[in-house]
C-alpha cells in the first residue's frame, strides 16, 4: 500500500509525517477507508514511541468493533494493546508480519499496515474520528509534551 | 442546566481534552489492587504519563492522576508481574465515549 500526500512537521531533530485522506483515533492508530473496506495500521508518532517492533499478534476475533482490542505488538521498549477504529469484519491480517514486524517501524502508513476489514459502521465509527488535518493539529501539542517527557 | 453542564467550561479550560471531550467525563483509568501490588514499580517504569505514584511509607504504588492515563490503553497490565492493575470495561467506557461526541461534535 503506498501513501501520496502528508502534513510533515518537525521540531528539533524530531519529525512527523500525517498521510491526508486518513481517519485517526485518540489511541494513535488510524484507518484509510475505499468504499466498503478500510485498512488500518498504527500511526507513525507510536512506532516512533514504541521503537523497532519484534512481534505483533494479532486478535483471535474475526468481527471487531471500533475500540476493541487489535492485538498485541512487543517492541524494544514495551508490550501494548493496539486499539481498532473502525468497526467490521476481518477480511486479513498483513502476511508480512509474521515473518517482518519491523515493517511497522519502516512504514508505518503504507507497507505496515495490520488489517483489512469489511466495514460494518462506518458513519457511526466516523464521528469518533479525526480526519487527518484535524489529526495533524492534535499531534503539533502531543509531539510537544512527548519532547518535553 | 445540570451540575455536569455548570462544571463543563473549567473542565474545559483546566484540563486536558480528548479529541475535543473533556478527558475527566471518559471513565478510563486503572485501579490497582493493594494486595497484589509488591511495589516492584515497573508499572512506572512503563508509563510515562505520571498517572502512577510510589508511596514509600508503604512500599505500593497508587493511581495518582487518573486522568493522565491515555484512553484505552492499558499497557502497563502486561508490565505488571502480579496482575494488579485493572481497567473498566471498554463497552461501558466506548457508551460513555458516544455520550460525549453528542455535545462535543470532532470536527
Amino acid at each position: 500500500m503506498k501513501t501520496s500526500e502528508f502534513y510533515e512537521l518537525s521540531f528539533d531533530k524530531f519529525g512527523l509525517k500525517v498521510p491526508k485522506g486518513y481517519w485517526f483515533a485518540g489511541y494513535d492508530t488510524w484507518a484509510k477507508v475505499d468504499g466498503n473496506q478500510a485498512t488500518v495500521g498504527i500511526t507513525d508518532f507510536l512506532q516512533t514511541k514504541m521503537g523497532d517492533v519484534a512481534f505483533f499478534t494479532p486478535s483471535e476475533d474475526q468481527v471487531l468493533e471500533q475500540d476493541d482490542v487489535l492485538g498485541t505488538i512487543e517492541s524494544i521498549k514495551a508490550t501494548i494493546d493496539l486499539t481498532i477504529p473502525v468497526s467490521g469484519k476481518v477480511i486479513r491480517f498483513n502476511p508480512q508480519l509474521v515473518d517482518h514486524p519491523e515493517i511497522i517501524s519502516n512504514d508505518a502508513y503504507g507497507d505496515g499496515w495490520i488489517v483489512e476489514l469489511e466495514l460494518s459502521d462506518w458513519e457511526g465509527d466516523k464521528a469518533m474520528l479525526l480526519p487527518s488535518e484535524k489529526y495533524f493539529e492534535l499531534m503539533q501539542d502531543k509531539v510537544k509534551n512527548a519532547l518535553a517527557d | 442546566m445540570s451540575a455536569k453542564d455548570d462544571v463543563l467550561p473549567e473542565l474545559e479550560e483546566r484540563y486536558q481534552l480528548y479529541l475535543g471531550m473533556p478527558r475527566q467525563f471518559i471513565p478510563w483509568y486503572p485501579t490497582i489492587d493493594a494486595e497484589k501490588c509488591i511495589g516492584c514499580k515497573k508499572c512506572m517504569d512503563f508509563c510515562h504519563d505520571t498517572v502512577y505514584a510510589f508511596v514509600e511509607a508503604d512500599k505500593k504504588v497508587i493511581v495518582q492522576d487518573r486522568w493522565h492515563c491515555q484512553v484505552y490503553c492499558q499497557s502497563c497490565t502486561h508490565a505488571c508481574p502480579k496482575d494488579a492493575i485493572t481497567f473498566p470495561e471498554r463497552a461501558d467506557v466506548k457508551a460513555a465515549i458516544r455520550e460525549l461526541r453528542q455535545k462535543y461534535p470532532a470536527y
